[in-house]
Parts: C-alpha cells; sequence; structure tokens
C-alpha cells in the first residue's frame, strides 16, 4: 500500500484546518445547523415540539396576508430610517464635543459613555419610569416650560419617539468610535483652511466629514442591521405595560411598536407557530442581506473616494 | 488534496454533530437520589414569597413520603419551557394556567391525567365543577387545579361616602354615576382620583363587558367582537372618556399600570373609587400598610339585565404532566397531593388564590383569609366566563386589545373598531 505523503504546504493545511476544527463544528451546529433547519420549518406547520408537518408555501401565503407583518415591518423600518440617522448624528455631536480641549473632559467622555455599559433591560426599566406620565422626569422638565407631556408609552402617536429618544442615550460606543476617528483627520487641513478664510461649519462639511464618510457609513451599516433586529427594549416595555394578566395589545398601544423580531417571536413561542416565525425570519435574513451588500458596495465606493482625498 | 481534506474535516464536524444530536433530550429513565428516591422535577411559574409558597408544599411532600423526591424550580418564562419540551427535558409536572394547559394539549403536548384518575378511580367530585370544566378537552381531564380565580369589584367606602351613597353599585348604570360625583380633576386636568374602574386594562376588556352581558366568543369558541354587549360597555366607556378627556385618563393609567401592586398602586393610595380585581388585592393591601377603608362587592350587571351581576372571569392554576415527561408516575404522585386538601390549602392561603376544591369552602382558615368569604360566594353563584378552548386565543387576545386600544385613543368609534377586528378575525380558529 502506498503511502501518502504530503507536502510542507498540504501539512500546514491540514494542521490548520485541525486547529480551526473547534470553530468549524461550533459554526456548523450553532449557525449552519439552525440555519438550515429553520428554513425546512418554514416550510412545515410546527409547533416547536412535535414533528412538523409539510405545509410547502403556506407559512409564506400566511405571512404576506398577515396585516400584522406588514405593520411591524413598518414600525422596524421606522427605526431603520429614523433611530439610525438620529443616533449616528447625536453621536458624531458627541464626539466633536468631548474631542475639544477643555477642563473635566475626561469626566464628560465618562458620562457619555457610561450608559452603553448598563445592560439594557436594566436601561429600559429607568426609561419606562422616566416616560412616566405624572412621576416621569421627562415630562418634569417639560412642565417647567409649560408643556404638558404625553403618556409616552401608552398613547401610540408617541411610543415610537419614546424609543428614538431612547436610543439616543445609549450611542458611547458610536460616540468613541467617531471620536477615534476625528483624530485621525490631519490638523494641517484644518489649518490651511483657516487661512483660507473657512468658518468652523464650513471646515466641519468640507473637511470632518469627508473624511470620517468611511468610519460613518459603517456605523450606518451597524447601526441599521442592529435596528432590524430591534426587540429587548420593545420586549420589555410591552411585558411591563401588558402587566399581570395581560391588557395592552403585544406590540403596544394599537401595535406602534410591535417590532418584526417581536412578531417573530410571538409566532414562535406565545401563538406556537415556529413554522410561520421561520418564514419570517427568512425573509428577514433576505432583506438584510440585500441591504447589506447595497451598503457594502456604498462603503467601498465612500472608502475609495476618501482614499483619493 | 486541498478539497479531500476539506471534505473530511467536514465529514468530521458533521459527524461530531450528529453524535450529540442523537443522544439529544438524554436518557427516558428518570433520575434518583442517593437515597435510592426517584426525582420529579417541578416547574413553577412564581417568583419572590409566592415561589417561597410552592417550596414550602415541595419539603412537605417530601416528607410526607420517601418514594420520591420533588426537585422544585421557578421558572416564569414560556419560552424556557417549550424549549425543555421540544430538547426532551421538559420537567415532569409544571404549574400554568388553565388556558395555557389547553393550549399545549391542543398542540399535543400533555398527558392526560384522565387515565390516572381512571385508573386509581381518583375522586374529582370535591374540586368545584367549573375547576374541572377549565381543564378539559374533548372530554379529558389534562391537569388538575390547585387553585381558582375571578375578578369582582373592590370600592373606596370614604370617597363614596363622601359622594353621598351609602352603597355599592348594583348595575353599571349606578356605577357610571357614582363614578362621575367621585372623579376629581385638578387644574391642570390631571385625574387626582378615578371614579370609573378604566384600570386595569385587562378589566375593563373582560368584566366590564361582561357585566352587560358580553363576550368575546361564542359557545363553539368563534369571535363575537359585534356582540351588543361589548358595544354597550364600550360605549359607556367612551362616554366616560369624552367627558373627562382621554389623555388625562391616559396619563394617570400610564402611571397606574408602572405602580400596579407596589406600594404606590392607586387604589391602595385611595385615588381609585372602584378597583376590578381578584382575592390577592387584600392581602398586598395589607402587606404594603394601606390604610383605605375598601368593601367588595359583585361586578355590576345592568338594569335591563340584573342577572349578569357577578359576571366574571374564571380561571384556575392547574398541574399538568408534558407528554415527554421522564417520570409520570412520580409526578401523579406529586399531582395528587399538590392539588389535594393539604397541599392546595397551603397554596390558596399564601398565594391569596381561591380554593378549587369545594371542600376547602368552609375551612376556617380559608375563611378568615380577607376577602376570601365574599370572592367564595361569587365562586358559588356560579356566573363565571371561561376562555374559548381556541387554538389561536393568544393571538386573538392581542387583535381585541390592539382594537380596544384605537376606541380607548378615541380614534375610531365602538362600532367602527368591532367591524373591523371582525374582519381581521375572520380566520381565527
Amino acid at each position: 500500500m502506498a503511502t501518502l505523503k504530503l507536502t510542507q504546504k498540504q501539512r500546514d493545511f491540514r494542521n490548520g484546518l485541525l486547529f480551526a476544527l473547534p470553530w468549524i463544528v461550533g459554526f456548523l451546529f450553532l449557525s449552519v445547523y439552525p440555519l438550515i433547519a429553520s428554513l425546512y420549518y418554514s416550510f412545515t406547520e410546527f409547533n416547536a415540539v412535535t414533528t412538523p408537518r409539510w405545509v410547502g408555501l403556506d407559512n409564506f401565503k400566511d405571512v404576506f396576508s398577515d396585516p400584522l407583518v406588514w405593520k411591524s415591518l413598518k414600525n422596524t423600518l421606522f427605526m431603520v430610517f429614523i433611530s439610525t440617522p438620529v443616533n449616528l448624528f447625536v453621536a458624531l455631536l458627541l464626539a466633536t464635543i468631548v474631542s475639544r480641549n477643555f477642563k473635566l473632559k475626561g469626566a464628560v467622555r465618562t458620562a457619555f459613555f457610561l450608559p452603553s455599559i448598563i445592560p439594557m433591560v436594566a436601561a429600559t426599566m429607568v426609561w419606562i419610569w422616566m416616560f412616566d406620565p405624572t412621576y416621569g422626569y421627562l415630562n418634569n422638565v417639560l412642565s417647567w416650560f409649560g408643556i404638558q407631556g404625553p403618556a409616552w408609552l401608552m398613547d401610540a402617536r408617541y411610543t415610537k419617539w419614546a424609543l428614538v429618544l431612547m436610543g439616543t442615550w445609549n450611542v458611547g460606543t458610536t460616540m468613541l468610535v467617531c471620536m477615534a476617528s476625528l483624530q485621525e483627520v490631519p490638523v494641517s487641513y484644518y489649518e490651511s483652511a483657516e487661512i483660507d478664510g473657512a468658518g468652523a461649519v464650513r471646515r466641519f462639511f468640507s473637511i470632518t466629514i469627508p473624511c470620517i464618510a468611511h468610519v460613518l457609513v459603517y456605523q450606518a451599516i451597524l447601526g441599521i442591521i442592529n435596528a432590524f433586529q430591534y426587540f429587548q427594549q420593545v420586549y420589555i416595555i410591552v411585558t411591563a405595560n401588558a402587566g399581570v394578566k395581560g391588557g395592552s395589545a403585544a406590540g403596544g398601544p394599537e401595535n406602534s411598536i410591535l417590532m418584526y423580531p417581536l412578531y417573530i417571536f410571538h409566532n414562535a413561542f406565545t401563538y406556537l407557530k415556529m413554522g410561520k416565525a421561520s418564514a419570517m425570519a427568512w425573509l428577514l435574513f433576505i432583506v438584510v442581506a440585500i441591504l447589506a451588500v447595497v451598503m457594502v458596495k456604498l462603503t467601498a465606493k465612500v472608502t475609495d473616494s476618501a482614499g483619493r482625498e | 488534496m486541498h478539497k479531500k481534506l476539506i471534505g473530511l474535516v467536514a465529514l468530521l464536524a458533521m459527524l461530531l454533530i450528529s453524535v450529540p444530536a442523537a443522544f439529544a433530550g438524554g436518557s427516558q429513565e428518570s433520575a434518583t437520589t442517593e437515597d435510592g428516591r426517584e426525582i420529579v422535577t417541578f416547574w413553577y411559574n412564581n417568583t419572590g414569597d409566592e415561589a417561597l409558597v410552592y417550596e414550602q408544599v415541595i419539603a412537605d411532600y417530601n416528607a410526607s413520603q420517601d418514594k420520591y423526591e420533588v426537585q422544585g424550580l421557578s421558572v416564569t418564562d414560556d419560552q424556557k419551557l417549550i424549549v425543555a419540551m421540544s430538547s426532551n427535558e421538559a420537567p415532569d409536572v409544571f404549574k400554568h394556567s388553565n388556558s395555557k394547559v389547553i393550549q399545549f394539549q391542543k398542540n399535543g403536548l400533555l398527558q392526560s391525567v384522565q387515565d390516572y384518575i381512571d385508573a386509581e378511580g381518583f375522586d374529582t367530585s370535591v374540586y368545584s365543577a367549573q375547576s374541572l370544566e377549565a381543564n378539559t378537552l374533548d372530554g379529558k381531564l389534562w391537569a388538575l387545579p390547585i387553585d381558582a380565580y375571578t375578578i369582582q369589584m373592590f370600592y373606596n367606602k370614604d370617597l363614596l361616602e363622601a359622594a353621598g351613597y351609602t352603597e355599592p353599585p348594583k348595575t353599571m348604570e349606578e356605577m357610571y354615576e357614582m363614578a362621575v360625583a367621585v372623579t376629581k380633576l385638578d387644574a391642570n386636568g390631571n385625574v387626582e382620583i378615578l371614579g370609573y374602574p378604566l384600570f386595569p386594562y385587562a378589566s375593563a376588556r373582560q368584566e366590564l363587558i361582561y357585566g352587560f352581558g358580553g363576550t368575546w366568543w361564542d359557545e363553539n369558541g368563534k369571535p363575537t367582537p359585534q356582540d351588543p354587549g361589548i358595544l354597550e360597555s364600550l360605549n359607556m366607556n367612551v362616554k366616560f372618556r369624552n367627558e373627562f378627556g382621554g389623555s388625562n385618563l391616559d396619563s394617570f393609567i400610564a402611571t397606574a399600570n408602572t405602580n400596579r401592586y407596589t406600594e404606590q398602586d392607586m387604589f391602595f393610595q385611595g385615588k381609585q373609587l372602584f378597583r376590578l380585581d381578584g382575592s390577592w388585592l387584600p392581602t398586598m393591601m395589607d402587606n404594603f400598610g394601606s390604610t383605605v377603608n375598601y368593601g367588595i362587592t359583585f361586578v355590576p350587571g345592568t338594569e335591563a339585565h340584573p342577572e349578569n351581576r357577578g359576571r366574571a372571569r374564571f380561571e384556575t392554576d392547574s398541574v399538568a404532566i408534558p407528554v415527554m415527561a421522564k417520570n409520570k408516575e412520580g409526578a401523579w404522585d406529586f399531582i395528587k397531593y399538590i392539588a389535594g386538601y393539604d397541599g392546595a390549602k397551603v397554596i390558596d392561603l399564601g398565594t391569596g388564590n381561591l380554593p378549587a376544591l369545594t371542600t376547602l369552602y368552609d375551612d376556617p382558615d380559608v375563611q378568615a383569609k380577607a376577602g376570601f368569604a365574599e370572592f367564595i360566594e361569587a365562586l358559588q353563584i356560579g356566573n363565571g366566563v371561561q376562555y374559548p378552548q381556541m387554538n389561536d386565543f393568544d393571538e386573538y387576545i392581542s387583535m381585541v386589545n390592539a382594537s380596544l386600544d384605537t376606541v380607548y385613543a378615541l380614534r375610531a368609534t365602538p362600532e367602527q373598531a368591532m367591524a373591523d377586528l371582525a374582519a381581521q378575525s375572520v380566520n381565527i380558529d
């Protein structure tokens, strides 16, 4: 029997694969297998426990004809297109402020970053109190200016805006990234512009923004992907608002904060419709994948142009 | 060569995956303790002081015999229970509401306790007929009730007397009149005292509607959102909102919701005239040191239908065996204890829930518990409304709540909102 002689390159490759084996096993077991299984379940009637029954495209038909799916998608898109840019703007604003030299700069940076390390569950519970129409800080502050604040989490007209507001509190990580990129912008650019008579606003839009555009786009991609996965905060708010024995819709007042992932969760674990939930998850996956490709191409374009500059 | 190696590694990885997958769920054999007792796992969805009550019953049971050892775990997350069932790691017994028991069995997840009852000739006549009906599907019992609950009306005696009334209302019309007389706004329109029982929302959806003779489903479990009783009730609700301002009332309700069952609970603080709530409320008020002078009366009927008085939801907490349980015999033995006289008595007194066992109705300790005599009287009139045995019950209730939100926000009339709901719920099964 001829012995198999491996070249050094082949041996390295084999050893590399063996070293990577734990990760490969984890990846196959924890990512690939659930992914494929959920694709299969999306074509079945499945309650998560008993044997799935093949139903073809019924779940997808159900998804497309369910008005709550569209409502949840609309709510999620609100977070994608309103909350993400607002958060990015606030993060950039804070980064610009803390990049300047002033007394207690370190303390201010810490204060802005601190909320990011607070667990989301605790932070959301605190915000529920802050939004309380009678005792909450927010309405108390508004009352100083003679404004009677609304019932933020009870009135469907304000619930999503309450979430946007809550999101701005948690931009510490994005602020840090923006801060780091701001420090990379060469000071000589600003000095030249100042000599040429450019004001602060002109310098910001003509120098700062183009120089950190690639970072902003990357943060926007992350923000958009996170917004599509918006779950924890609304789950806590809805659960807290439902009270004992439940008194509100599964997606908050008039389902105004029924986010797509929350509706997937309800279908899977409250209504025991794992098949429909899997179909919804796959549609979300496709939408996010397309969006990610578009954003990656956009990033490449922005990065190229930043490189040219 | 590379292709061969990649293939080999992938094959190895798949094998590694398939090995644990093949054994997922572990053995079907039940485990034993060091002293040879069979372990029975029991999950209950209570926390805090209530969890301690369950642990007490578990300890009592373990001390009462030497064949089984029950190991309890507080699990408030339904997701965990479902995942455990799907991975064959379900507890041997779990405690949940009867509506969840029925939902689980509609999905084929439970072991019928009827088989054990028939085999042993176990006497179920000691339970109230309502509590047995609540756990029956297709003529079989799927769980035994350990307690029951219904909702009745609490009222603040001092507020009522200050408004010139000496008796609580017997009809919705009387209640409305009293509510308007007592509701108080400050100079900015903020509600200081709420007369009409708009909060908790779950009671506005249920008891205020049941009192008008309405229900959200018919006897076949089909949605009936355009029931005249529902529309009458909602129109009265809207009339009150128009009179005192929907947004003012919403602010009060939002705060009431955040503070529910805390020291700042609006009823405990004397800021609510009427409160539709359960038998546990007096215990909570005692615990939080509330000094409110309250009374308990039946949910009102209407002038046209006084027989609806006391019409309120009826539910049970029940103990069931998952179909994939490893120690079903042990599970049944424990169920008999916890749903029996001694076990259920500890649970009922400890949690403030009512007995499902009629034999406990006259127990001196049960009768001595604040509010229990009034609530047991309400149970005995048999006006309880049971949840329907629908597959899509939770989904339907969520739809109902969303529709009610539009009515409460005065964005749709009750007639419009209920017509929309009827169209939306046409496929509810």
